[in-house]
């Protein structure tokens, strides 16, 4: 109640401002006349009672001034003139503002862009009711496995796994399976078999999936129990909002509409809100989510239903409140061993039955769900969050030394303003005002540039994804929050140096008669800003340095011998399942496609393959031949299933025998090409060629023999150990195994030249084969390196921000000291000096900063440089190459930035300065 | 006549309220009241005055008018309200707890 009236009163004065001034005018008069009535009572002339009547009052002024500070809106009052105060000060040396304006902008924005980014990927929950409850079995990270499940942390499950502990444990309100990975699909809308099919990415999930998440539709249903129980079921489809907006046209009817998947006919049954994405944070948003029952026809796989199938699926729960997560983990670990144990009864012995106590599930805290990308981008951005953080600190550096010397010069003005009675603490309030005013100006165009720039990022993050993908470059509250703070925070970090410098000022009112002296005052200030210059050159030789790490990690990667070509090589992924393909007819298929892609000018070979180069990976199995003892303890190899010509087509050097050629039909003796480290692991002493293996996959079968050895390449990552890999002749595989997803072009030019021709081609093969994505292999190997691509460039780009910065603080710097030593410099010089030995004596002061700045900068750099070592390839956080190289630019940097300075000190002309003194 | 000095710290209001328990007043009235009434011992200038009257206007201890004086200018009356006398009396009393407690130990 008081309070509130004192806020309502304080308002009203607040914007009566102007009259209540003349109501305390009036006032004041009437008492003095009051006054002097009494007075002259007494005897008084008119003239004596009025002027002790003013005497006893004194300072009208002041007596104003302390009525009107009774309430809070004084306070406010004051802030505002400050405000206005301020901003007048920048407006009046615009050179000034700009410059410290956007290069606060620069450090903010980048720190708000990457802060966006962490935002997005790592703090953010998913979008669902109390996500807080969810829980995660394991880390979740995509895959599959068919058995052999080696001891330590297992996140990845069998259907019926599933279903022998779904809904059988009273620590979970439920709990929900869903594929580990996410399929794409053939769409047509209509369902008509001569519309083109569009392609989709679909989520196959269990019927309790979004009950388990508390995800609400936007429109309809999400799904049922009883949609996904039984194989058997209509077919639904709850589609997301991006596919709703753009390949329904927000149909308001879109609710019972049936699509076509893969061919087969699901009917919509919900719609979901615009901020659901699943519950994987991806580059892509799936456009549906479909019943796991419906796996065979969304696959197009055989079922993956039955008891003691593939491991495959991934759980999330949602625990009663209060839970433990300890407890659920015992739990589930209990039942997993148990499950295993009588899958594996038929072979189990006393080791396994070991091995099998020894594999447990971590259960973990699951409200932000699961991500592929956040698992790959986590290290690299919080590497990328630290150097934005130090190209700030440059930056406020550079502002507190500005604000130093502009309080250097303002020295007269504050002495006056103190000797007129303003409270030091109102100068210093003032001064903070006007760093926060910067900074606030500096942070608002920041959230600008960081929101392009974010978008950029975001880009680059999810490159290749074609879909809609979940991640946004619009600020949201802990972001505008975030940059607010730290747009505060730099103000006073920044604001605070001249500030101090004002509060000594005023402790030492003697010392100001010799502002201008000659033996310049202020050494404290000086010192105060070679620090700043000294730690500015410190973080930029971290800056730099990390960079260069960097930069070099990714040069090795990229100079890395890949073990194929790079160049000139066009990757078209092709589905020939979607187009309707049996196993049977696609040997047909790729004979008429090989020969029609030959022939299309520009293109020297065509091959095709199951995985791409460099990204495959994902068909592993052990191998057995029938010479080598199964005691070898790892029989596992990668298989690729390859056609005629794809060695010379990607460049893989021949070794030994022969490549696979299109003699190796399925009519002709199943033969195999094997890579270097395969034919040295199994057979050390002997030759390969010759020898014939079985596949563990039981879908391969057959022996092959070995007909050729082939160089190593690499095969997952620029990183890897060299791996066994053996190559199977798509055309002599059936089944699942037939088909193959990828062509290989190899053209004489400009890869993307042919693909004009190439497409052409294709289409009059069959118009209905979907080309899924067209790369050129540098785009693909450069996929496999774009966090090390994001980290490398972003932090050049911020080294040598970060440099171009401490260069104008250095500079400023210099050219203001050597402005006020002008006087100094004038003496010495009449007493003698040469202009070399002022030149000298100039430069000695950046040489000493320089010193400073590297004996500190490089410990700090190599403390630093271990924190992020793992990320380093090739090379250590020692690097002397880096080091060096470091230390040489950041001298050149600062010697000429003080250079320019230090020589118009050396041509002052004597007389003329003392005379200006 | 005794040398007038300044106000006991933390009496002024009180003061004032007492004053303004008579009869709405102006300013200078209430400086002048106060100095007749102490015999001129206390003396209160317009500094510490018209503060304390705003302060105490905010706590809506006292209410302002505008009225002409008895020569005919402009003046602003204070006038005490309701929360004012509560004010005046818990504050007397507090007053005449401690002089009594005061006047205790200096007798003692």
């Amino acid at each position: 109640m008081n309070i509130v009236r004192h806020f309502l009163l304080g308002l009203k004065a607040l914007f009566a401002g102007e009259r209540r001034s003349e109501e305390l005018d009036e006032e004041l008069a009437t008492y003095l006349e009051a006054a002097a009535a009494e007075k002259m009572r007494t005897g008084q002339s008119y003239e004596e009672a009025m002027r002790n009547a003013r005497l006893e009052m004194g300072s009208r002024e002041a007596v104003k001034e302390k009525v009107r500070s009774v309430g809070w809106e004084a306070m406010a009052e004051g802030l505002w003139q400050d405000l206005r105060f301020s901003i007048r000060m920048l407006a009046k040396s615009r050179g000034f503002t700009s410059v410290a304006i956007l290069s606060l902008a620069l450090g903010i924005g980048a720190n708000t862009a990457i802060f966006t980014l962490i935002n997005e990927l790592i703090l953010k929950s998913l979008p669902v009711r109390a996500p807080q409850d969810l829980v995660s079995f394991g880390t979740e990270v995509g895959g599959g496995q068919m058995d052999g499940i080696t001891p330590g942390p297992l996140d990845i499950f069998p259907y019926d796994f599933y279903q022998s502990v779904n809904g059988r444990s009273s620590l979970l309100e439920g709990m929900c399976a869903y594929a580990s990975f996410t399929t794409q699909v053939s769409v047509r809308l209509s369902g008509a078999t001569s519309e083109a099919a569009a392609l989709g990415l679909s989520h196959l999930v269990s019927g309790n999936f979004f009950q388990v998440l508390r995800a609400t539709p936007l429109m309809g249903r999400t799904l049922g129990l009883t949609d996904a129980d039984a194989p058997d079921r209509q077919a639904v489809a709850v589609v997301s909002h991006a596919f709703w907006q753009y390949s329904l046209a927000e149909d308001p009817a879109a609710i019972g509409r049936r699509i076509s998947i893969n061919g087969t006919s699901f009917v919509i049954v919900g719609v979901m809100p615009a901020n659901f994405y699943g519950i994987g944070l991806d580059g892509q948003v799936p456009d549906f989510w479909l019943p796991l029952t419906m796996q065979t026809e969304v696959i197009l796989q055989p079922s993956l239903l039955g008891p003691h199938g593939l491991y495959w699926l991934h759980f999330m729960g949602r625990r009663r409140p209060g839970v433990p997560l300890g407890q659920i983990r015992a739990w589930i670990t209990s039942r997993l061993q148990e499950y295993m144990i009588d899958r594996e009864s038929a072979t189990l012995n006393g080791t396994r039955r070991r091995e099998i106590r020894r594999i447990f599930v971590d259960v973990l805290p699951g409200a932000r769900g699961i991500s592929n990308l956040r698992a790959y981008y986590e290290d690299p951005l919080m590497v990328l969050m630290g150097i934005v953080i130090l190209v700030l600190l440059i930056a406020c550096a550079n502002l507190a030394n500005f604000l130093l010397a502009r309080a250097a010069t303002r020295e007269r003005e504050f002495s006056t303003r103190l000797a007129l009675g303003c409270s030091p603490g109102r100068i210093v309030r003032c001064l903070v005002t006007e760093a926060l005013v910067m900074a606030l100006a500096g942070g608002s165009l920041g959230l600008v540039l960081s929101f392009f720039a974010t978008r950029g990022l975001i880009k680059f993050v999810v490159a290749g994804a074609a879909g809609h993908t979940a991640l946004s470059a619009i600020p949201d509250a802990r972001v505008l929050l975030f940059t607010l703070g730290i747009s505060i925070l730099t103000g006073v970090l920044f604001g605070l140096a001249p500030a101090l410098r004002v509060q000594r000022l005023s402790m030492t009112p003697a010392e100001q008669a010799s502002v201008r002296s000659a033996v310049s005052s202020g050494r404290r200030g000086r010192s105060v800003s070679r620090l700043l210059i000294a730690a500015q050159i410190m973080l930029s030789l971290m800056l730099l340095a990390s960079a260069g790490l960097f930069g070099r990690t990714l040069n090795n990667l990229e100079n890395r011998d890949f073990g194929f070509s790079r160049r000139k090589v066009l990757l078209v992924a092709f589905n020939a399942k979607f187009a309707g393909y049996k196993p049977e007819q696609v040997n047909a298929l790729y004979e008429r496609m090989l020969d029609g892609v030959a022939v299309v000018p520009g293109v020297r070979s065509v091959s095709i393959s199951g995985s791409a180069p460099i990204r495959g990976g994902s068909w592993n199995s052990p191998i057995y031949f029938k010479t080598v003892a199964e005691t070898l303890k790892d029989h596992s190899t990668l298989l690729d299933r390859v056609g005629p010509h794809y060695f010379e087509t990607i460049g893989i050097a021949l070794l030994r025998g022969r490549t696979i050629g299109p003699q190796d039909n399925a009519n002709s003796m199943k033969v195999a090409v094997v890579n270097q480290a395969l034919a040295d692991y199994f057979f050390p002493k002997g030759d390969a060629i010759g020898q014939s293996f079985t596949v563990a996959d039981p879908s391969v079968k057959g022996q092959f023999q070995i007909v050729g050895v082939v160089r190593n390449a690499k095969y997952v990552s620029p990183r890897e150990q060299q791996q066994r890999m053996a190559y199977l002749p798509v055309m002599q595989l059936t089944g699942d195994d037939a088909y193959a997803y990828y062509l290989e072009i190899a053209t004489v030019g400009e890869p993307l030249s042919v693909l004009t021709g190439v497409r052409r081609a294709l289409a009059a093969i069959d118009a209905n084969l979907p080309i899924v994505q067209v790369k050129t292999m540098v785009e693909q190997t450069d996929l496999q390196m774009a966090n090390e691509i994001l980290v490398s460039r972003l932090s050049s780009f911020f080294s040598l921000l970060a440099l171009l910065l401490a260069c104008i603080g250095l500079y400023g710097v210099m050219t203001y000291s050597v402005q006020r030593r002008s006087a100094e410099i004038g003496i010495r010089m009449t007493l003698g000096a040469q202009t070399g030995s002022v030149l000298r004596m100039i430069l000695k002061e950046s040489f000493v900063l320089l010193a400073a700045g590297i004996a500190l900068g490089l410990p700090a750099t190599l403390a630093v440089a271990r924190l992020f070592q793992s990320q380093l390839f090739g090379l250590t956080p020692f690097d002397p190459t880096t080091l060096i190289a470091s230390v040489v630019i950041i001298s050149g940097v600062v010697l000429i930035s003080a250079y320019f300075p230090a020589r118009r000190a050396a041509r002052v002309d004597p007389v003329v300065t003392l005379r200006y003194q | 006549m005794p040398e007038p000095t300044e106000l006991l710290p933390g009496t002024l209001e009180m003061l004032i309220l007492k004053t303004l328990a008579l009869e709405p007043m102006h300013g200078y009235g209430i400086a002048l009241r106060i100095e007749q009434l102490s015999k001129g011992v206390f003396c209160v200038n317009a500094g510490s005055l018209l503060p304390a009257l705003s302060r105490m206007e905010r706590a809506g201890r006292v209410k302002t008018e505008w009225r002409a004086t008895e020569n005919n200018r402009r003046a602003k009356y204070y006038a005490i309200t309701a929360r004012g006398l509560k004010a005046l009396e818990s504050e007397t009393a507090q007053w005449d707890r401690q002089i009594a407690a005061v006047a205790r130990i200096l007798q003692a």
